[in-house]
C-alpha cells in the first residue's frame, strides 16, 4: 500500500471515529495495555553500510504497559519491533533487510492538569536497536550493519479530551547513554554468530545529543470502542542521526493502530 | 487549531517529508565511470587489509588506471579496467560482481584466481566415487565418505567448509569400521568458514597447538589493525582419530579449506601431500556496492603464521609435492590418491 492509500485510510478511520457513540471511558483508569500494529515508511543512509541512499517500508508490532500511580503520575514499559525491506533506486538486488528492537521504561510526573487536559513530563530508560542484513544465498555475499543506543531519555507527554476522544502528543529524546555501532571494516573475527550478542553490549562508545541525535514525535487519537476496550490510531515521527564510525540518517514515518485494554 | 486539524497537519508533514530525500540524506550518489571508480579505489584504500603484506603499492595503481577513466567510458571498458587493476592484489578473496535482472545470473571476477583454475581439470570426484571408493557416502554437510577398494583406508572428501553439523564426521568415520588410516582430501574445495574448519579438523586433533594470529583493519592507515587474535586447533578429545591421516590439497583448496590446511598441519599424525593451496586466508569483508549496480568484496583481515609471516598470494606448501595432470584424470587416474595409498601402506608397513 503506498503513502497516499494508506493516509487516505487513517483518514476515514478518524472521520469514522468522529461519530462515534460508545461513551468515553474515563482516562484515568490505573492500568491499560496496548497492542499496536503498524506501517513505516522511511529513508535510510548509512555510510559504514553504502554509499547511497536507501528507502525502508514495512511493519511494526508494538507492546506497551502503562499504570497511572495514585499520584496521577505515569509508567510506562514499551517494547516494539519492527521488520523492514530497505532498497536503492540503484538495483533490485540490493534489497536487504532492516530489523529495529526497542525496549523503554518510562516514568512520567504529571506536571500540570486541568479538566480537559493533562501534561506528564519525565525520563526513560531505553535500548534502542537497529539491524540492517544483506545476504545473497547464490554468491554467500553479504553484509550488515548495527546501530543501538542505551541510555537515559527524557520525554514529554500531553494527553487532551474533547468530545469522547482522547489526542496523545508524545515527545521522546535520547539524552545520554552509550552507542554501539558496527565495527570499522563492519566485521572482526570477534564478531560471529556466537559472539554477536555479546558484542552488542561491550563496544559502546558514550554518547550525548551531540553524537546521538535521536527524537521523536508522536500524535494519537483514541475512542473507547466498549466499555474496557479503546481504539487509538495515530502518526510517529522518528528522526536518527549518528556520527559514530561514519555517519547514519535514519528518518521514519509510522501510522499507528491500536487496542487498549484497561483495567 | 484543534487537536485533530493538528494530527491531520502532523501526519501530512511527516508524509511531505519521506519524499524529501535529499533534504533529509542529502543527494544520492552519482552513477558515472570516474565517481564508480573512485569510490572503490577509495574503499579499498581505506579498508583493504593486504596492501603491506602483499606490497602493493595502491597509489600508483590509481596513477596507472585512474587517466583511463573519463566521462565517456563504457561500462565494458569500466570493468575491464578495474579487473585488471584489481588482479594485481592477486586475492581470490577480492571479487566485483555485476548482477543480472535474472536472479542468480551474475558475472563474477576474482583476482588472481586464473591461476588456480587448472586443478579444476586435475581433480575428478566422479573418478574417486567410480574407481577408488566402495561406496561413496553424502553427508548434509558438504563432504562425501567412503572405504577404498581392497584397503582398511577410510577417505573423506569435503568440497567446502560449510554446514550444519561438522561433528557428524565422527559419525561417518564410525561408520566405515576400525581403520587403520583415512585421506582426508580438500582438493576443489572452495573454502566456507572457518569455525567449521576448526570444528571439523577436531575430530582429528591430538592436542592444541598456536596456529596463527587474525588482526583485523581497524583505520584509515594501512597499519591500521585490531590487537592480533590468537587462533588455536581445538584440544584432544578420547574419540578423535589419531591414526596415520594423509591430508590432501591442490591450487584450488582456498579460504576456509587452508585454515582446515593449517589446522591439520599442527598433528603429528597427518602427513601433507599435493599441491600448494590458493594462498587467500582472510575471511572476505561485506559486500560493497556501487551505484551502477555493481557489488565487490575484499580481504579485511591479515593472518600471521607463528613465525610473523603471511601466506597471502603464497599459499601453503605440502610435506610432499604430488599433481595430477588433466591427461591423469583423462586417463582415469588420481596419481596424487594413489600415491597417498602407498604411503600409508608402506607407513603400515614400516
Amino acid at each position: 500500500m503506498n503513502i497516499q492509500k494508506q493516509l487516505a485510510v487513517i483518514l476515514i478511520l478518524m472521520g469514522c471515529m468522529q461519530v462515534g457513540s460508545i461513551k468515553a471511558q474515563d482516562w484515568v483508569n490505573p492500568n491499560q495495555v496496548t497492542i499496536s500494529l503498524g506501517s513505516v515508511q522511511g529513508l535510510v543512509k548509512d555510510e559504514l553500510y553504502s554509499p547511497l541512499n536507501y528507502k525502508s517500508d514495512g511493519g511494526t508490532l508494538g507492546l506497551n504497559y502503562q499504570k497511572l500511580t495514585k499520584k496521577r503520575h505515569l509508567f510506562a514499559v514499551d517494547i516494539e519491533l519492527q521488520t523492514l525491506e530497505i532498497k536503492t533506486n540503484v538495483s533490485e538486488f540490493f534489497i536487504a533487510d532492516q530489523v529495529k528492537l526497542n525496549i523503554e521504561i518510562a516514568y512520567l510526573i504529571s506536571i500540570s492538569s486541568s479538566k480537559n487536559s493533562r501534561l506528564f513530563v519525565g525520563p526513560d530508560l531505553h535500548s534502542n536497536g537497529a539491524l540492517i542484513n544483506f545476504e545473497d544465498d547464490f554468491t554467500l555475499s553479504n553484509s550488515g550493519t548495527f546501530v543501538s543506543h542505551r541510555g537515559l531519555g527524557a520525554q514529554v507527554l500531553h494527553r487532551s479530551r474533547f468530545k469522547k476522544n482522547t489526542i496523545h502528543i508524545h515527545g521522546k529524546l535520547p539524552l545520554v547513554g552509550k552507542v554501539y555501532r558496527s565495527p570499522y571494516n563492519l566485521f572482526t573475527k570477534d564478531l560471529n554468530d556466537e559472539q554477536l550478542f555479546s558484542f552488542l553490549y561491550t563496544n559502546g562508545e558514550l554518547s550525548t545529543v551531540h553524537n546521538y541525535f535521536n527524537p521523536s514525535v508522536a500524535t494519537t487519537i483514541s475512542r473507547p470502542l466498549f466499555r474496557n476496550i479503546h481504539f487509538t490510531a495515530g502518526y510517529e515521527l522518528n528522526y536518527l542521526y549518528s556520527s559514530v564510525n561514519k555517519s547514519i540518517t535514519n528518518y521514519q514515518g509510522r501510522f499507528i493502530f491500536a487496542t487498549i485494554f484497561k483495567f | 487549531m484543534s487537536n485533530k486539524y493538528f494530527l491531520f497537519l502532523f501526519i501530512g508533514i511527516g508524509v511531505l517529508l519521506i519524499s524529501c530525500e535529499q533534504v533529509i540524506l542529502g543527494s544520492d550518489e552519482p552513477n558515472n565511470p570516474e565517481h564508480n571508480f573512485e569510490i572503490l579505489w577509495n574503499d579499498f584504500d581505506k579498508h583493504y587489509a593486504l596492501f603491506e603484506v602483499k606490497n602493493i603499492n595502491w597509489d600508483s595503481l590509481y596513477t596507472v588506471y585512474r587517466p583511463q577513466v573519463t566521462p565517456s567510458t563504457s561500462d565494458d571498458e569500466l570493468w575491464q579496467l578495474i579487473t585488471e587493476m584489481l588482479d594485481h592484489l592477486d586475492d581470490e578473496h577480492v571479487k566485483i560482481r555485476i548482477q543480472a535482472e535474472e536472479p542468480h545470473n551474475y558475472v563474477e571476477f576474482a583476482s588472481g584466481a586464473e591461476k588456480n583454475l587448472r586443478a579444476l581439470e586435475e581433480f575428478s570426484i566422479e573418478l574417486i566415487a567410480g574407481a577408488y571408493v566402495e561406496t561413496l557416502y553424502q553427508k548434509d554437510d558438504f563432504y562425501s565418505y567412503g572405504k577404498l577398494y581392497n584397503e582398511n583406508i577410510g577417505y573423506i572428501h569435503a568440497i567446502a567448509m560449510l554446514g550444519a553439523n561438522p561433528s557428524s564426521i565422527y559419525n561417518a568415520i564410525s561408520e566405515l569400521g576400525d581403520l587403520d588410516a583415512i585421506i582426508m582430501d580438500v582438493r576443489n574445495n572452495i573454502g566456507g568458514a572457518d569455525q567449521y574448519s576448526a570444528e571439523f579438523a577436531r575430530t582429528f586433533s591430538d592436542g592444541r597447538h598456536f596456529l596463527y594470529t587474525v588482526e583485523t583493519r581497524n583505520g584509515p592507515n594501512y597499519d591500521d589493525f585490531d590487537a592480533p587474535l590468537k587462533v588455536f586447533s581445538k584440544p584432544h578429545q578420547p574419540n578423535n582419530f589419531t591414526k596415520p591421516v594423509v591430508l590432501l590439497t591442490d591450487t584450488f583448496t582456498i579460504s576456509a579449506a587452508e585454515i582446515f590446511t593449517m589446522h591439520m598441519k599442527s598433528f603429528s599424525h597427518v602427513t601433507h601431500i599435493g599441491d600448494t593451496t590458493a594462498g587467500a586466508h582472510s575471511d572476505v569483508g561485506a559486500a560493497r556496492f556501487l551505484p551502477n549496480g555493481w557489488t565487490y568484496e575484499y580481504s579485511i583481515m591479515k593472518y600471521l603464521m607463528p613465525d610473523g609471516t603471511s601466506l597471502e598470494g603464497v599459499g601453503i606448501a605440502p610435506d610432499i609435492y604430488k599433481q595430477n595432470s588433466s591427461a591423469n584424470i583423462e586417463a582415469e587416474r588420481d596419481i596424487v590418491l594413489e600415491y597417498a595409498i602407498e604411503f600409508l601402506n608402506t607407513k603400515k608397513i614400516n
